[in-house]
């Protein structure tokens, strides 16, 4: 239950900038995850955290002291990453003991530990198992438990669910959340997948290129994104991007010329320019009449998703999806009309920046 | 445009039989998509097909001739696979124009072809790239542009998008599906991913250990899974599957957790598919997340449960809804949340509810 601060990180591997000060802070209990493609600085930043990797300025602190300069033995973090090995010639129950035999905790309290977190996880029948004989799931939960024995200061966790099939990855998700929320455990938790990071965080902390872009609850990542790239990382399918120009409170949409009005919010805020309107699939009303303020467009293909339908539609060369009830009736090449949601559509100025108002 | 028949096909290797008496007709102009999880025998289906490998029992059908003798080359039938080896030595251009070389189309015409092909695929501006030079994804298009300057009776491919990003994997399964409705081309697609196979398909063909388990458009295996496999398989997150006891007398389901048992009454919509079933038969009830309905009253037939999470996707909530050992996942809007302190009842959606049989874990 500790308070860890990142301050101002910056990590060089020769001329690459790994890290371009990075700066955040998890409370104590909370579970934050860093979010971002591959090379965006996420596993760097863990290691710099656990003390693999030294940096090169910044500071790392926790519950009030600094800790650049303690070796990683001393710094009481959990680790797991997404290559697991576990000792293949000890059981179940001995490889989640190992950590434990260096402390001068009684053998009952060892045992005790060793069986609630293994009654947790749901992994006490496997405990007199060898790891050649765990399904890939099992032997992931067996890696977590090992880590959380020693009950650490941080845990932090890299890509942990990525080797395991859709299914496995979706249930395991809930209980590590469960596991986190119930132990109370400090977690920083990384992935390059959105859903986990949306469902899984307090905050999620949005990094590309060594940079942090936005910090920030699940819900208002989502519907705030601080700029395009933020927007198209979270969310699936990502938030679509429309290309617009905007004057005397009328949008005109660039790739077939057809307007609407802006939305209230923002009336007389917006200088006139050119920008990208930002609107998430479900904020895409397909509407029956054409209104003073509905676009022309044309259904391009739809997606049965049995609770949900995906319809790409046709802006002249720009495409857009809306997510719609299973229920609408549509086929491909439909004229239609399109409303956006006012309260949801968001606009990004020449630099890919949100416009707050 | 051909008609692709399997009837009763088996293929062994030693003691496994990796497809096991399976029989499926896809339909001309049809996009069918073989679905199912690594191993369930779809791709050796797919090269069954493709005549790159030997059916041990059963035939594969052209439009109705037996082809099980033929070659890979004279069955017409273009490939494209998830290892899409691209000639190394050869540029974009050439790599895609190589099939129609080798049939002697004349030059203009294989020019005219990669041209269409490629301005579908939005990759006219790297023709003059050799392969090493191509991101991972333009790589995968020249490999399905290089499939599609064919205009061969049958398309085939095994996942042919997995090597990209999840963008341009749901970018691309749009364009792929869209040059198919078009050129109206016969394909067999192999994946794992139930989202592309929900996308993309006319109908599904879902297998599991060599064997078929149900063949229908998306909206019907996802609407009625004929196994429990396959109400498992399709959907995210999955079906809800409580295991419970039929009680004929009163045409209720008795549902056992840790030792109390809820009596839930089976909606009066279904009940007259169910006069054959035995007084104290076991089932398992499935109803989707979307179907388990959460009230902050009590509510008639309702069972009483606590929230333990709920996740934020943006786009919709999943509450994860506990009652002892029951566990039960709803789908809401992400408009409504709930706290954990709160007592919630669920009500399941009378048309929403499917029942199996637990032993041979067919639907009812």
């Amino acid at each position: 239950m500790s308070n860890i601060q990142l301050l101002g990180l910056t990590k060089r591997f020769g001329d690459i900038v790994a890290l371009d000060d990075v700066s955040f802070d998890i409370g104590p209990q909370e579970f934050v995850t860093l979010l971002g493609p591959t090379g965006a600085g996420k596993t760097t930043t863990l290691r710099c955290v656990v003390g693999l990797e030294k940096v090169d300025s910044g500071e790392l602190w926790v519950d009030g002291e600094n800790i650049n300069n303690l070796p990683p033995g001393q710094r009481n973090m959990a680790f797991v990453s997404q290559h697991y090995a576990l000792y293949p010639h000890l059981t179940v129950y001995r490889n989640m003991q190992f950590p434990l035999d260096k402390t001068n905790m009684s053998k009952e309290e060892k045992n005790a530990r060793i069986e609630r977190i293994a009654d947790v996880l749901h992994i006490s029948h496997l405990l007199k198992r060898f790891p050649s004989k765990l399904s890939g799931g099992e032997m992931q939960r067996v890696v977590i438990g090992r880590a959380m024995v020693r009950s650490p200061r941080l845990f932090l966790l890299d890509e942990p669910l990525s080797n395991l099939d859709a299914k496995l990855r979706e249930e395991l998700r809930f209980e590590l959340k469960r596991l986190q929320k119930e132990s109370g455990s400090t977690t920083l938790y990384v992935t390059h997948d959105q859903i986990e990071a949306m469902s899984m965080s307090d905050r999620v902390v949005v990094i590309y290129k060594g940079k942090v872009q936005q910090i920030g609850t699940p819900a208002d990542i989502y519907s705030n994104p601080a700029n395009e790239l933020v927007s198209t990382i979270v969310g699936s399918p990502s938030m679509n991007l429309l290309p617009v120009m905007i004057e005397d409170g009328v949008f005109h949409v660039a790739s077939n010329g057809h307007h609407a009005n802006l939305p209230e919010l923002y009336k007389g805020i917006l200088p006139r320019g050119n920008y990208n309107l930002g609107v998430r699939p479900e904020d895409v009303k397909i509407v029956a009449d054409e209104t003073p303020n509905s676009i022309k467009a044309e259904t391009y293909l739809i997606e049965a998703f049995g609770y949900e339908k995906l319809v790409q539609i046709k802006l002249g060369a720009h495409h857009l999806r809306a997510r719609v009830s299973p229920r609408m009736a549509l086929k491909v090449g439909d004229k239609i009309n399109i409303l956006f949601d006012e309260r949801k559509v968001r606009f990004f100025d020449a630099n890919g920046n949100l416009v707050r108002v | 445009m051909a008609i692709i028949g399997l009837r009763d096909v088996v293929k062994r290797y030693g003691q496994t039989v990796a497809v096991n008496h399976v029989s499926l007709e896809i339909k001309d102009g049809e996009f069918l998509v073989l679905l199912g999880p690594s191993g369930c025998g779809k791709t050796t289906s797919l090269r069954s097909i493709a005549g790159l490998e030997d059916v041990d029992e059963g035939q594969i059908l052209i439009d109705g001739v037996e082809v099980n003798n033929k070659r890979p080359a004279e069955r017409d039938m273009a490939f494209c696979f998830q290892q899409y080896a691209l000639y190394p030595h050869l540029t974009a251009y050439n790599n895609i124009a190589f099939p129609l070389r080798t049939q002697n189309v004349p030059k203009a015409e294989i020019d005219r072809r990669v041209h269409e092909v490629c301005s579908l695929l939005q990759i006219e501006d790297i023709f003059n790239r050799k392969p090493k030079k191509l991101s991972a994804g333009d790589q995968q298009r020249v490999a399905l542009a290089r499939a599609m300057v064919r205009q061969p009776k049958v398309y085939l491919m095994d996942e042919p998008l997995s090597n990209l990003d999840a963008q341009l994997r749901a970018d691309m399964r749009v364009e792929l599906r869209r040059i198919q409705l078009q050129n109206k081309v016969t394909t067999i697609y192999v994946t794992h991913d139930q989202v592309e196979a929900m996308a993309m398909a006319d109908r599904i063909a879902i297998m599991n250990q060599g064997v078929l388990q149900q063949v229908g458009t998306p909206e019907e295996i996802y609407a009625y899974p004929a196994t429990l496999f396959v109400a498992n398989f399709i959907g995210s997150p999955s079906m809800n599957f409580l295991n419970c006891k039929f009680d004929k007398g009163s045409f209720s389901l008795a549902i056992k957790s840790n030792g109390e048992t809820l009596q839930f009454q089976i909606p009066h919509s279904i009940i007259q598919n169910l006069t054959h079933l035995q007084d104290g038969q076991d089932l398992v009830l499935g109803v989707r997340p979307e179907d388990v309905i959460i009230s902050t009253t009590p509510i008639e037939n309702g069972i009483q449960v606590h929230l333990v999470i709920t996740e934020n996707l943006g786009s919709e909530n999943i509450h994860h809804l506990e009652r002892n050992e029951l566990h039960l996942v709803s789908r809401t809007s992400p408009g409504d949340i709930y706290n954990e302190d709160q007592q919630l009842w669920v009500y399941l959606e009378p048309e929403g509810i499917r029942l199996f049989d637990k032993e041979t874990e067919k639907a009812i």
